[in-house]
Formats: C-alpha cells, sequence, structure tokens
C-alpha cells in the first residue's frame, strides 16, 4: 500500500538535497515572515525573484478595463509581496534549464506543476528556460520542492543574479562545433549557482556557451551575452588543446552592446577561475545605484575593454585557489545519449505531412545514423498533456536526449534514422508535429503584454497572427525567404530579441487625437550569424495592425529584388534603411477613430488601447545588499527557532537545536554586518566573533545611544555557550536575545547606509 | 462534517477542475474575448476576475482563459473535447464538499453567462454529463484509493445541487500520470420527468 503523506515537504524529503531542501524552507518562511510584516517588502522581492518567483502584469492591483482603471479586489488588498506589488496577485515561474538539458522525468514533473499551480501551459523561453504564468506565490515553496527532487532548480533565475547558463542545443552532434561545450556550461552553472561571489550584482548576469565561432543557425549567441564562452582548439607543439574565446560586455535590451573580446583563447582550465574574477570585478565596479547602467557592458564600455582585463588579471592572481575548479573540472568526452538500437524496423508507414516536416525539421547531426528532431511550439507553448505525450517519446526513442532551444523549442537528439517515422507520428498523434522549426513562420516573442508588466504593445498576438498568416502561405517552405526570421518584442527591453531578427519588432505607443494607439517599431539588419554579433536598427513604427501587411511588402520587396544568394540583411544594407523606410511610409498612418476603430485595440484583446496598465518590472529587482540578505536569513532563523520553542510537543533535541539556531541568526546578522565592508567574511563563528568584535564593536559602529550594548552582551554570551541551552526556558531567552540583536544590526545598518 | 463509511473523515481532494462539454461553436475562439473583457468590467459571476490570456495558438490546449483570483475559466479543448472549464485556483481549506459545491456553481454559473452572451453562435452545453479532474496529485492521486476518495466527496456535492437527478459517478479511464478524472452523468428520474409533464398539462 503506497504511504500517505500530508505535504509535498514530507513527501519528498528523501528525493531533494538537505541543503537544498533547507533553502526552499528558508524561503517558505520568508514568506511567512512578509505576511506578518516582519520582513521588509523590498527584501522580499529580492529573495522571491532568487528564488524565480516573478511579477507579473496587474500585480499592482489595477487594470484598464477599456472604459477606466479599475482596482482589483484582492482578498489581502494591501499585503505586498514587493514594492507596489499584491500579494494575491498570480506571478510567474521562472526555472531554470541549464544548456536546455531535460530528462524525460523532469518533463513529467514539469507538466505536473504547470497543471497544479498554472494553467496547464508550459512556455519555453529565448534563454532555454520554462516559464509557468498565473502561479500563485504560496504554491512557489511545493513546486521548487518537486522541481528539486528530481534536480531542477529555481534558484536565482531571476534577480540580479547569475541566470540560466544557455548553449548551443546542437552541441556533441553538430558539424561546425570544435567541441562539445554541454559539459562546461554545466560546470560553470554548477560552479557559480549561489557561489558567494554572485550575490552582489546591480543586474542580472547571462552567460552563453556557443560550440563554434562562424555558425549560421546561430544556436550559441555569445556576442549578446554578458559573458559569452566560445569553443575553441589550438594546437601546440602538435598537441590540441581545448579552450575558449572568452568575450564580455554583450547584451540587448533598449541600449544593445556587441560582446568584447576579452580572451582570443582562455585554456578551459581558466574557465572557472576567470568568471570567478570577472563576478568579483563586476560585483565591486559595477553600477548599483542606476539600474539603467548596471549591467556589465556598461562598465566594459566605461573601462575599455583592456582597463577591464586588467582588472580581471589582477584579481585572477589574488584568487586563492577554489577546490570547485579541480572538482567541476569536465570530462571532455560527448555523451551519447541514444539507446543501443533502433527501436523499430523502420517500415512504419507516416503519417500525413511527413515529407513537410521532414524538410524542415529534422537536423542531420555529424554522427552517421542518427538524426536530431526539432518539435515547434507555437510561441514557445505546449499543454502538459503534450510534455507527458514527449516524455514519452524521449523515453522510448532515445537516452534522456532533449533540449529546449533558444528559439523557444525543442530539439530530440540522437534519434536512430530508422525510426524518425516513428517519432513523427508520435509527435503527431500529439499535436507536436507542427513543420516550419526555425524557419520564417517560427516567429520568436516574447510574453509582451499578455502577461509582462513592461509590455507595451501585444507581441504574442502579433507573433500569431504572422505565424497563422506565413504558415497558411506556406513560406517556410520558400526558398527565397524561409531563412528569415522574425523576432517580437512587446517594449524596447528586447526579450524577443528583436535585435538579432532579420525583421524585429519593438512594441511602442502612438498619440493619434485622443486616441492611443499600438504601433510596432520596426528593426532591419539584425542576423544570427557570427553568434548573433549584427544588431538590427529601427526605420520607424508601423500602427500594430499593419505590421503583418508590413512583413508581407518587406517580403515581397526581397524576394522581387534579392541577387542570387543574397540574405535579407545582405538585401537590406545593399538596399539602405532609407530606401526602405521610404517604400513603407503608406504603412505608418494610422486611420482616423471613426474611420477605422480596430487600429486602436491591440491584438488578442478587445479593450480600447491603453498604456495605464504598463507597471514597473522586475527584471533587475531592486538592489538589495548581502548585508540585507544576511538580515533575512537571521531573521527566517529566529522565526524558526520560535515556531519549535511554540510547540508543546518539541522534544528535548528540537528545543536544543532551536537555541543553537538562535545563535547561528546571530553569527549570520554579524557576519551581515561585516558584508557590508568585507563581502569575502567567511561564516565560521569565531572568525565572525573576533571580525565584529573589531570592526563594530571596539570601534562603537554597533553602540548607540540606546541599543547596542546589551545586544553585544547576549552575542557574547551566546558564543561563549555556542547556543547550548540548558532548558526550554534559556533557549527561549537565546531566541528573543537573537531577534533583539538582529533589531540592533537592522539599526546599525541603518546608520551605516545613511553614512551617520 | 462528512463522515466516509466506516467513520472515517472525509477526504480533503484538494484542487479541481470541473468541465461540461459542447459540440465545436460555430463561432471562432475570438469571439470570446471580448466576452471575457466584458465580465470583468462588470464584475459578472461574483468573484475577483482579473484577466484573459488566449492560448488558441495551442492544439488542444486551453484556448481563451478568463482568469479569477479564485476560480479560472477557459474554453478548453483538452483530449479533442471543447467544452466550459472552471479551475479552482487554491485547495480548498475548509469541508471538501462545499469545495466542489463552490466550483461546480461557478462552472455553472459561468455556463449560463456564456450561452447568454454567445448569442450568434448558439453555444448549447450539455449539463447532463460533467468531467470532473482532481488537480492535487498529492491529495487525490490517480489511483484506486484516490477515485474511492474523490467519488464520495464529488457524489455528496452533486446529491446537494441536483436533488432531483440521478447521479453516476464514473472513473474516467487515463494514463495514471494524468489526473484523476471522473464524470459526474446526471440523469432525470422517472417521477421528475412525470412530475414535469403534469406541471405542463395543467
Amino acid at each position: 500500500m503506497t504511504k500517505e503523506y500530508s505535504s509535498w515537504r514530507e513527501a519528498l524529503a528523501a528525493k531533494i538535497p538537505s541543503a537544498v531542501a533547507e533553502e526552499i524552507d528558508l524561503f517558505e518562511n520568508q514568506m511567512e515572515l512578509r505576511k506578518a510584516g516582519k520582513l521588509e517588502e523590498k527584501v522580499f522581492a529580492e529573495l522571491r525573484l532568487r528564488r524565480g518567483a516573478y511579477g507579473q502584469r496587474y500585480d499592482n492591483g489595477k487594470r484598464y478595463d477599456g472604459l477606466r482603471t479599475q482596482e482589483i479586489p484582492f482578498p489581502r488588498r494591501g499585503l505586498t509581496k514587493g514594492p507596489d506589488t499584491e500579494f494575491d496577485a498570480p506571478g510567474m515561474q521562472r526555472i531554470k534549464i541549464p544548456f536546455g538539458k531535460l530528462s524525460a522525468e523532469q518533463l513529467e514533473v514539469l507538466a505536473d506543476c504547470a497543471e497544479e499551480y498554472s494553467n496547464g501551459i508550459l512556455h519555453i523561453t529565448t534563454r532555454q528556460d520554462v516559464q509557468l504564468h498565473f502561479v500563485d506565490i504560496e504554491d512557489t515553496p511545493d513546486m521548487h520542492r518537486r522541481l528539486a527532487s528530481v534536480g531542477i532548480t529555481t534558484r536565482e533565475a531571476c534577480g540580479n543574479s547569475v541566470r540560466n547558463v544557455t548553449g548551443c542545443p546542437y552541441a556533441g552532434i553538430c558539424h561546425h562545433e570544435a567541441f562539445d561545450i554541454s559539459p562546461y556550461a554545466n560546470a560553470e552553472m554548477r560552479f557559480l549557482l549561489g557561489h558567494r561571489d554572485v550575490q552582489d550584482f546591480g543586474r542580472k548576469f547571462k552567460i552563453a556557451y556557443s560550440g563554434c565561432s562562424e555558425n549560421a543557425l546561430g544556436c550559441g549567441r555569445a556576442m549578446m551575452h554578458d559573458l559569452g564562452f566560445v569553443a575553441a582548439v589550438r594546437t601546440i607543439d602538435g598537441r590540441e588543446e581545448r579552450g575558449f574565446r572568452v568575450v564580455v560586455g554583450g547584451g540587448l535590451g533598449p541600449v544593445p552592446h556587441v560582446a568584447k573580446d576579452l580572451y582570443d583563447f582562455l585554456p578551459v582550465a581558466e574557465m572557472l577561475p576567470i568568471s570567478q574574477a570577472i563576478a568579483r570585478v563586476y560585483a565591486r565596479l559595477g553600477e548599483k545605484r542606476n539600474r539603467n547602467k548596471a549591467r556589465i557592458k556598461f562598465l566594459v564600455a566605461q573601462l575599455g575593454i583592456d582597463e577591464f582585463k586588467r582588472l580581471i588579471e589582477e584579481e585572477r592572481a589574488a584568487l586563492g585557489s577554489e577546490p570547485q575548479w579541480a572538482e567541476l573540472a569536465p570530462s571532455s568526452v560527448t555523451v551519447r545519449e541514444s539507446l543501443p538500437a533502433a527501436v523499430t524496423d523502420g517500415t512504419a508507414a507516416p503519417a500525413a505531412g511527413f515529407e513537410e516536416w521532414q524538410r524542415t525539421n529534422v537536423y542531420t547531426p555529424r554522427q552517421e545514423g542518427f538524426v536530431a528532431v526539432l518539435v515547434n511550439l507555437p510561441l514557445g507553448d505546449l499543454t502538459a498533456r503534450q510534455a507527458r505525450r514527449l516524455s514519452d517519446i524521449v523515453r522510448t526513442y532515445t537516452a534522456d536526449a532533449l533540449r529546449t532551444t533558444v528559439d523557444q523549442n525543442f530539439l530530440l537528439r540522437w534519434i536512430h534514422t530508422q525510426d524518425v517515422v516513428a517519432v513523427y507520428n508520435a509527435l503527431h498523434d500529439a499535436k507536436l508535429a507542427l513543420n516550419g522549426a526555425t524557419t520564417i513562420a517560427d516567429v520568436t516573442t516574447c510574453p509582451g503584454t499578455d502577461t509582462c508588466k513592461l509590455g507595451i504593445a501585444s507581441s504574442r498576438g502579433l507573433g500569431a497572427q504572422l505565424r497563422q498568416r506565413l504558415h497558411e502561405r506556406a513560406l517556410q517552405f520558400d526558398p527565397v525567404v524561409k531563412d528569415v526570421h522574425i523576432r517580437v518584442s512587446g517594449c524596447p527591453n528586447s526579450c524577443g530579441l528583436h535585435h538579432i531578427g532579420d525583421i524585429g519588432f519593438y512594441g511602442s505607443s502612438r498619440n493619434v487625437g485622443a486616441y492611443k494607439v499600438p504601433h510596432f517599431q520596426v528593426i532591419l539588419g539584425g542576423s544570427l550569424e557570427s553568434n548573433a554579433a549584427n544588431y538590427g536598427l529601427a526605420i520607424g513604427a508601423v500602427p500594430s495592425k499593419r505590421a503583418p501587411e508590413t512583413v508581407d511588402r518587406l517580403l515581397g520587396f526581397y524576394a522581387a529584388e534579392r541577387t542570387i544568394g543574397e540574405s535579407f540583411r545582405d538585401w537590406v544594407m545593399r538596399v539602405g534603411k532609407k530606401t526602405i523606410k521610404e517604400r513603407l511610409q503608406d504603412l505608418m498612418t494610422v486611420p482616423s477613430h471613426d474611420e477605422d476603430p480596430t487600429f486602436y485595440v491591440d491584438w488578442h484583446d478587445a479593450r480600447e488601447y491603453t498604456i495605464g496598465d504598463i507597471g514597473v518590472g522586475e527584471c533587475a529587482g531592486e538592489v538589495v545588499s548581502l548585508t540585507q540578505f544576511s538580515l533575512a536569513t537571521a531573521e527566517s532563523k529566529v522565526f524558526n527557532a520560535s515556531l519549535v520553542l511554540d510547540d508543546p510537543q518539541a522534544t528535548d533535541d528540537e528545543v536544543l537545536g532551536a537555541s543553537r539556531l538562535a545563535y547561528g541568526a546571530i553569527v549570520t546578522a554579524a557576519q551581515g554586518l561585516i558584508k557590508a565592508r568585507n563581502p569575502d567574511i567567511t561564516s565560521d563563528p569565531d572568525t565572525v566573533f573576533t571580525t565584529f568584535k573589531g570592526s563594530f564593536i571596539d570601534s562603537g559602529l554597533f553602540l548607540d545611544r540606546f541599543v547596542g550594548a546589551g545586544e553585544w552582551q547576549y552575542y557574547q554570551a551566546a558564543h561563549a555557550a555556542r547556543g547550548e541551552a540548558r532548558d526550554r526556558d534559556e533557549a527561549r531567552r537565546r531566541v528573543e536575545e537573537a531577534q533583539l540583536f538582529i533589531e540592533a544590526a537592522h539599526a546599525c545598518y541603518g546608520r551605516l547606509a545613511a553614512g551617520v | 462534517m462528512l463522515r466516509a463509511p466506516g467513520g472515517g473523515r472525509m477526504s480533503n481532494v484538494g484542487r479541481l477542475t470541473a468541465k461540461l462539454f459542447s459540440p465545436e461553436p460555430a463561432v471562432p475562439d475570438e469571439h470570446f474575448v471580448p466576452i471575457f473583457h466584458k465580465w470583468i468590467r462588470k464584475r459578472a459571476l461574483g468573484g475577483v476576475l482579473f484577466d484573459v490570456a488566449d492560448y488558441t495558438h495551442v492544439p488542444e490546449g486551453p484556448g481563451v482563459v478568463l482568469v479569477g483570483h479564485d476560480t479560472t475559466f477557459s474554453l478548453d479543448r483538452s483530449s479533442g473535447q471543447f467544452g466550459l472549464l472552471a479551475q479552482a485556483r487554491r485547495p480548498f481549506l475548509g469541508d471538501a464538499v462545499e469545495g466542489v459545491v463552490a466550483t461546480l456553481e461557478a462552472l455553472f454559473a459561468a455556463a449560463d453567462a456564456i450561452e447568454r452572451d454567445v448569442t450568434e453562435a448558439g453555444l448549447r452545453l450539455d449539463r447532463t454529463r460533467i468531467r470532473i479532474e482532481a488537480n492535487d496529485r498529492l491529495r487525490a492521486p490517480n489511483t484506486d484509493g484516490g477515485f474511492v476518495a474523490l467519488r464520495l466527496v464529488v457524489a455528496a456535492a452533486a446529491q446537494r445541487l441536483f436533488v432531483d437527478r440521478e447521479i453516476i459517478v464514473e472513473r474516467v479511464e487515463n494514463d495514471r500520470r494524468e489526473r484523476l478524472a471522473i464524470d459526474v452523468i446526471l440523469r432525470v428520474d422517472n417521477q421528475s420527468l412525470s412530475a414535469a409533464y403534469a406541471a405542463l398539462m395543467e
């Protein structure tokens, strides 16, 4: 008989590493503290962002209904989970899938979470993450547990941290790669996840791995990342050596930068140390106050790449050796994720549409006898049921060879050629056999106004419209235009990667008479080549409802005027944006409201258009200092300890544990204060005590007129006893004293921050 | 408190979805978007409604979705069957039967409203069969035991709501990784039919 459990925490206890389980428990406690008003909303916002729990449109409790802005009557109105963010408003959960690698089991758990905590839809992002929307914050701890039980983390999926490490989904099977970057991307992810040197950034930090420098598939995209690694091999004395071209300071967003070369060739053994050195320099010198200037691209631009490199090398030289550098040193062997033999005899009759699908969705890898198959997801979406069917296909035909792609699709790798018809038939049954993957009909979009707080126009609405039109006209098979890529963002921040589309769009708004009209800026001249090193430029805005016609016209001109083999980008550069803009001029006009009111309503909507629903983005989150994080953690520890003592059934061991936890809270708070001046302080209790005494007591910094002296005595007493307590009363006193010490630490930090 | 046979406590089955089926409507999905926006504006259905999401591009997906705080409604095509689906977004903390009743009441209220508003399409939802899925794999797993517990709760809720109907609760056979699913079939019994006939004749 199956054992019954009362909670996921209990049910999955044996499947989650204890450190991970504690992190999730801690987050759950922080949520309780926030609900009780004992944790500042700004601090909780960054804490949840670092667990991947992101805000969503209308979470400020206001929504334009087409006539006026209405308050949304959430039950606990006024209880917030961040500045101007209602606690009861649903949010988005971002889930990291490092270099896109997923197992069948992981996909099934994602499907279960999508059904139970979201709306049954899994969304794949351009950074290979999975996102679930309309998630209640109170469901997130259980969701995190279920994901953690199959080795998936949401840690640092949002916030000012190292985001998902992306990697070419074709790694290991690509014809052009120098070597398989998968194990290196994996090592980087494991090394930096939660690392102390990546906790104090002013903004997010994105890393990408590419297997080759000149690929036309554009799968690595290193040049548009904060830090990019491009695989390279050199030969010295007849011996081949692996390494990376390292680029830094790239990024899209409203002010796009192409990454600069930091190293032409960095031996693989230096990959982790240099990453750490870069993180330390960014944390130390990167902008913290002005989030618009806080990405590392601005630091690189400000310092110049030569000075930046000098600082990195200085930092590298000063780094002590980290055991993890060796422990995580990747294996250099490409793992064959194939079954030992084909599953079918290859004689199955294909379902309808096989040939068209094969033309666009099947990739022939360098390993003979295999194919890789793209699963084309409309706008990056699939249902939970489809995800389960896909997990069956992954299990049946491969050895867990599944990757999410940077084009919001899945790639099934290592399929025996003989099984390709059977795989198609299975995908067809699951309604996952849409052809046209990575062609013109596979339009990339960000969430836009559908769910994003920053969205200005409906990128998904336009994307859906374009996909349908292009499919209907079968342009995915047209040899002239099939490789033109269209990318749509809902705002200038470029989550839809409009800068690197042949045709890009980003949402904007224009006033026409007394009305606002949704528009899209047209971006031309971008491309994926050379790791996405060419960004397009805006030529003017067209009304949202004329964007499909704009695409038609551009394709028409290109098809008519291109020279043999000329790419769309090359045609744009030859003809010139000025000329192209003149040819689109009539499409930039808007009919009056009386003449055609549909122009005043966006795609996917029925309301008269407004920009009144735009909120404050959480892309970066608030800048929360290391000290504030430590104080929040200390609060959670005291809270946990008090819960134990409130339980009359608690055993003596549990009471003693609570007392020790209270002492741990004091140490964490003291360590947090020290971090304001020395981010490298260890968590060793003796070191913290000695350093705290020298820096905060002997200097008088901790001691105020009213607070500090008594709290310092509590610390001394707890330290002398190492948190031990003789009985429940003493344990309770330790908890209360720890709470008072944390209060004093908050006051001290307030004085430090104010420069008093 | 309701008691299970043998005196056990009625299980908390967690979250649920409930769906009424319909033939494919004659209007395209976009037709439902302004209706749902209107419901938000007019604060229809009594609960907190606040967003409309469009997933019509996903085959056999949730279609057009009306997002609410307690209940989300969608014009769902899962398993290839069109219908109106109500999804309770949070677990019921109190009486499990009350929770099912609340979800079914929300579903039927939305069904009345959508039929009223989709005038030209002649949308007709079949109210004689309700597909209920337990959307909580911890509290109501897709097992024989889970079915027994869910059937008990749903039958009690149905008896409370449909007093003049014969109620049949059947398990929907499916992949055990899917949600535990049951169909509640509502039949008008002969006595009620006779009473209705007599009322007509008067």
